[in-house]
């Protein structure tokens, strides 16, 4: 599901702007790499595009002050999402929205839903934030577990389980009826 | 989680599809890449553009429609400057020859009174001269300018009575004085000489 741009331009465009402070090249990085950071830390954030933009922001300032350490082992854009991810889960955390998914407590039950069903999208914002994290990142992005564990500093069991919780919940909420009468996980 | 769990877990078909109907991108404001180059800059990461390479990279491009417009104004424009050029430069021409005409009559009138303050003032010379021949000389000269003149000034205005008067007094003074009119000639050639 990941596609990545050409690696060999983003070296020459990071090597730019690194050893050049060249604004023009930090344009073509932030206009190849913007919009799929944007929608994933939009997602992790449950649709709240203020703070989407805000993380981005940081992230690239954060990227931007990293490069030099920068060792080329992974494609640009998963290290920079990994970089918007911590600043993601920093901002959720402040908000006393993340809880260490190693020391998640019970699983998470979706609240009553009397409406009408829900849409994809509504739902996973609706997940708690871990949940969300680990399904945006898996079933929407396609990292594997391990790549999930490295950026989140999880073990990829811990990130299974929290993406079972995941989908469990968000077919619940998909199903409002189902959702109303299914067993506690 | 049991195997089973897991196995309930998996995505089905259905729920693969609603996945990857899932937008993967989405552009954030316009304004972020603004506040973001400008807080890069504010902390040294970024260098702004020089004007010279700002200018360098700059490439106007302008329609078709566009450029035809401007050609076809810049024509009328041209063509408009030259027409009111030419009709102001015909007026100045008239004028300039009015002027010229006008300084013509000026200087015309300011040659006859610098000639004709000369004339006097040899006269004068004349009249201090006690040398017989040259004054004889020099009156007969004397009158036949003074007659070409108040023929001119006659020419002039026919009605003019002091012009005709000298006129009429050289007449008879010619009636009286036939010989006189042959010297006078031969001295005119003098004189024209």
């Amino acid at each position: 599901m990941r596609t990545e741009t050409a690696p060999a331009a983003d070296r020459a465009l990071a090597e730019a702007l690194l050893l050049n402070g060249d604004e023009r090249a930090f344009r073509d990085l932030y206009a190849r790499h913007t919009p799929r950071l944007f929608q994933v830390v939009l997602r992790i954030l449950g649709g709240a595009e203020h703070d989407a933009e805000d993380v981005v922001q940081e992230t690239w300032i954060r990227a931007t002050e990293k490069l030099g350490g920068f060792r080329w082992e992974a494609a640009f854009g998963t290290w920079l999402t990994g970089i918007g991810l911590n600043v993601a889960r920093q901002l959720l955390r402040k908000r006393g929205r993340w809880v260490d998914l190693d020391d998640a407590p019970e699983p998470w039950r979706p609240p009553p839903n009397e409406g009408d069903r829900i849409d994809l999208e509504r739902a996973i914002a609706l997940l708690p934030a871990g949940y969300r994290t680990v399904l945006v990142l898996h079933d929407v992005e396609g990292y594997r577990h391990e790549e999930i564990g490295e950026m989140l500093g999880i073990a990829p069991g811990t990130s299974k389980s929290q993406l079972f919780n995941a989908r469990r919940s968000l077919r619940q909420l998909l199903e409002p009826a189902k959702g109303r009468t299914h067993e506690p996980a | 989680m049991n195997p089973h769990d897991e196995m309930e877990s998996e995505l089905t078909p259905a729920e693969r599809e609603l996945f990857a109907a899932l937008p993967r991108e989405r552009e954030p404001g316009r304004l972020l890449e603004e506040r973001t180059v400008r807080a890069l800059r504010e902390r040294g990461l970024l260098h702004e553009r020089t004007p010279a390479v700002e200018g360098r990279r700059r490439v106007l491009r302008f329609p078709a429609a566009w450029i035809s417009g401007a050609i076809a104004a810049g024509l009328a424009l041209f063509l408009g400057g030259l027409a009111t050029g030419q009709y102001l430069g015909q007026r100045h021409a008239t004028e300039m020859v009015s002027q010229v005409q006008a300084r013509d009559a000026q200087t015309a009138a300011l040659l006859v009174q610098q000639t004709g303050t000369a004339y006097v003032q040899a006269l004068s010379k004349l009249t201090a001269d006690t040398t017989g021949g040259a004054n004889r000389q020099g009156r007969e000269v004397a009158q036949q300018m003074l007659k070409q003149a108040a023929d001119e000034v006659v020419r002039m205005n026919p009605n003019d009575q002091v012009a005709s008067g000298i006129l009429a007094a050289f007449d008879r003074a010619g009636a009286n004085r036939p010989a006189a009119r042959g010297d006078t000639a031969s001295n005119q050639r003098v004189v024209w000489f």
